[in-house]
Order: structure tokens, then sequence, then C-alpha cells
């Protein structure tokens, strides 16, 4: 067989073969058209992955280039989030004492853990002399030091439970459990 | 007109065919005899003797579906006979080009005349060609059936060059392993 040969077989090809070659191909959309719809679905997940964990209660996620902050009075986020939210996306939970119970607050979302500190203050009723000196990570949890004079909230209520609902408050804000969370009076 | 009463005009001996085929397929002959041969007077040459085969072969055959495929396949035979004769015509290096490429679909390709019968091969090629996405086969048919040049492909779909030489190439060598199989070793 010569190339000859199999071109002019090539022309015994079924007749719906000739025809659908001799229709307009059809158009490519150019690629610079694309390219706008691709950036913004880009754009879309990127805000989308930077923002659900914030959503569900947790920090944002660290972009490119920044580094956590390791200054001693600064206080740690959380590494991970709990796999779930406990008590409601998007709310911070201070626990205060009523009588000999620990009850739960919701309050609007807080980032600051000297926000989160007042906010359980109020809750429990405490003065503002009562401050949240320093917040530092460690190994095996969190270490807060408050002021001494919390010691004095105990006359009118039960120091135990008041430092309970210090440490249940603290632990959810940094998504660990309450005995991970020491408090130091100084 | 419609292909069906086209060929009816054909059955019934009515010359009105030859002038109806003229107005509804003339210039699409036309247009693929000289891109074939290359050359106005061939074409027109072709086009003309295209109608007198097809008033010499309607009936037995009944093209009545694929009336342009039926013609197209007789001008196209009429014009690459044209091309091998008449060594003057531009486009005869096309043809052996095209015969050059041919060649490497044939799993033995030696000197000695086709024994094996063209519409069969052709049926072959047609399933074949069926196996292909729809833009590698047409692609195919306009290089080997309607023998566009490779320029012409390229701006049809717009492709370049280069991409649709290599779409070929891959193309042809699939042909080759698929007449291997089917047989074709010779």
């Amino acid at each position: 067989m010569r190339g000859d040969d199999l071109l002019d077989a090539v022309g015994q090809i079924d007749p719906d073969l000739i025809e659908e070659a001799d229709r307009p191909p059809r158009r490519r959309a150019p690629v610079w058209r694309m390219l706008p719809a691709v950036a913004a679905a880009c754009l879309l997940l990127a805000l989308a992955a930077a923002y659900v964990p914030f959503l569900q209660g947790a920090e944002p996620l660290e972009m490119a280039g920044s580094s956590p902050q390791s200054d001693s009075d600064s206080v740690p986020y959380a590494a991970s989030m709990p796999s779930e939210p406990m008590f409601g996306a998007g709310k911070t939970v201070v626990w205060y004492v009523e009588g000999d119970e620990l009850q739960i607050q919701r309050i609007p979302p807080l980032l600051d853990p000297q926000d989160v500190f007042a906010a359980w203050r109020t809750a429990n009723g405490i003065a503002e002399e009562v401050q949240l000196l320093s917040c530092t990570a460690e190994e095996d949890g969190v270490q807060l030091t408050v002021t001494a004079n919390l010691a004095y909230c105990s006359a009118y209520t039960d120091g135990e439970l008041l430092l309970e609902s210090l440490r249940q408050t603290m632990a959810v804000h940094f998504g660990l459990s309450a005995d991970a969370c020491q408090i130091t009076l100084e | 007109m419609e292909d069906g009463k086209i060929v009816e005009l054909y059955f019934a001996r009515d010359e009105a065919a030859i002038a109806r085929t003229r107005e509804t397929y003339g210039d699409r002959l036309r247009a693929l005899s000289l891109g074939i041969t290359g050359d106005f007077g061939s074409a027109e040459e072709c086009e003309s003797d295209t109608y007198l085969q097809a008033w010499n072969s309607i009936p037995p055959h009944d093209p009545a579906g694929y009336l342009f495929a039926f013609l197209a396949r007789i001008c196209r035979h009429l014009s690459l006979d044209v091309c091998r004769r008449n060594a003057r015509l531009k486009r005869k290096a096309l043809v052996v080009e095209l015969s050059e490429e041919m060649e490497q679909c044939i799993p033995a390709p030696g000197d000695t005349p086709c024994q094996v019968d063209g519409i069969l091969l052709g049926q072959a090629i047609s399933r074949f060609l069926r196996t292909l996405p729809a833009e590698k086969r047409t692609i195919f048919v306009r290089r080997y059936w309607y023998l566009d040049d490779i320029s012409r492909i390229a701006q049809r779909y717009r492709l370049s060059e280069s991409k649709v030489k290599t779409m070929l190439f891959r193309t042809r060598n699939a042909l080759r392993i698929f007449l291997e199989q089917e047989g074709y070793a010779l």
C-alpha cells in the first residue's frame, strides 16, 4: 500500500464525517475573556478560606508574611479551635456566679482577652480595680495573672466558684479546657 | 432546493437536476476543487465533470440524505487525479506531501499497488475517526479529505500551526496502530 492509496481511501469515509468537517467549527472564547471570572472566583475562594473559621468564633487565619506575637505581655491566640462551636458561632461566652452555681451569658464576640476579662468582671459584678495583668501561653495551656484584689471578692461570693468562672470563660475564649487555664493572683 | 427533490429530478432524468445542483452546491464544489488543484480552470473542469458523473451514477445511487458529500467525493477524486496528472500544477506538491504523511499511517508501506478494497479501507478509517474527539476528527478530515494546508486549518480552528501539526502527527500514529489491529499490515 502506498500513501496515495490511503489518501484515496480517505475519500471513501462516511458522508456525515465529510459534512461535519465542512460545518463552521465551534468558536473558542478568547482566553482574556475568562480572566475576570477566574480572578473573581479565586478571590472569593481566598476570602472564604480566610473568614469561615472567623465566623465560627475562631481568630482569622494568619496571612502570609505575618508572624505570631511572642511578647510576654501579648495575648496568645489559640492554635486551633474546637472542632465544633460549643455555644454558638460568633459569640463570646462569659461564665458568672449566681448563688452557688455557675451560669452562662452569651455576648457579642470579643477578640481581645482584656475585653473578655472585662466582660467577665461586669457579669460577676466585680470592680474595675481587679485587672488582668497578663495572659501568656504556656506549654500546657494559658497562664493568667490577675491583681490580688480579686481575693477580696470572695468575701461576698464563693471564691472557688469565682475563679472557676474565670477559668471557664478564658478557656472557652482560647479554645482550651478549663484545666489548661492557670490563674495566679499578684 | 432540498436534496430529496434534487435527487428526484435525477431519478426522473430531468436535466433540471444539473441546474439545481449547480445552484445549490456549485460554489462549494468549485471551492473544494480549487483548494486541491490551485487552478481556476482545472477547478471549473472538475466541477463540470462532477455533474456529469453524478448524472451517470444517480440512479442507481440514491444520495438523498447526503447529496453534498456524494458530489464532493466525486469532485475530490477528479481533482486529485488532475493534480497527479498535471505536474505543472502547484498544488501537486501538496498532494505529494499529503501522500507522504499518509504513508506514516500505513502499517507496512510498500511500492506495490494497493490490493485492498478502497471502500472497505474507507469504512475502517471512518470507524477510527469516530473514536476521536470532534475537533481532532474534523481537523484530520480537513487535512486529508479537503486537503487544507496547515495554516488554513490553524486559522479555521483558532489554533497555532504547531498545535495542528502535533495533533495530526498523533492522529496519524493512532491510525497506524488502528489499521494494524484491523489487519491492514501488508
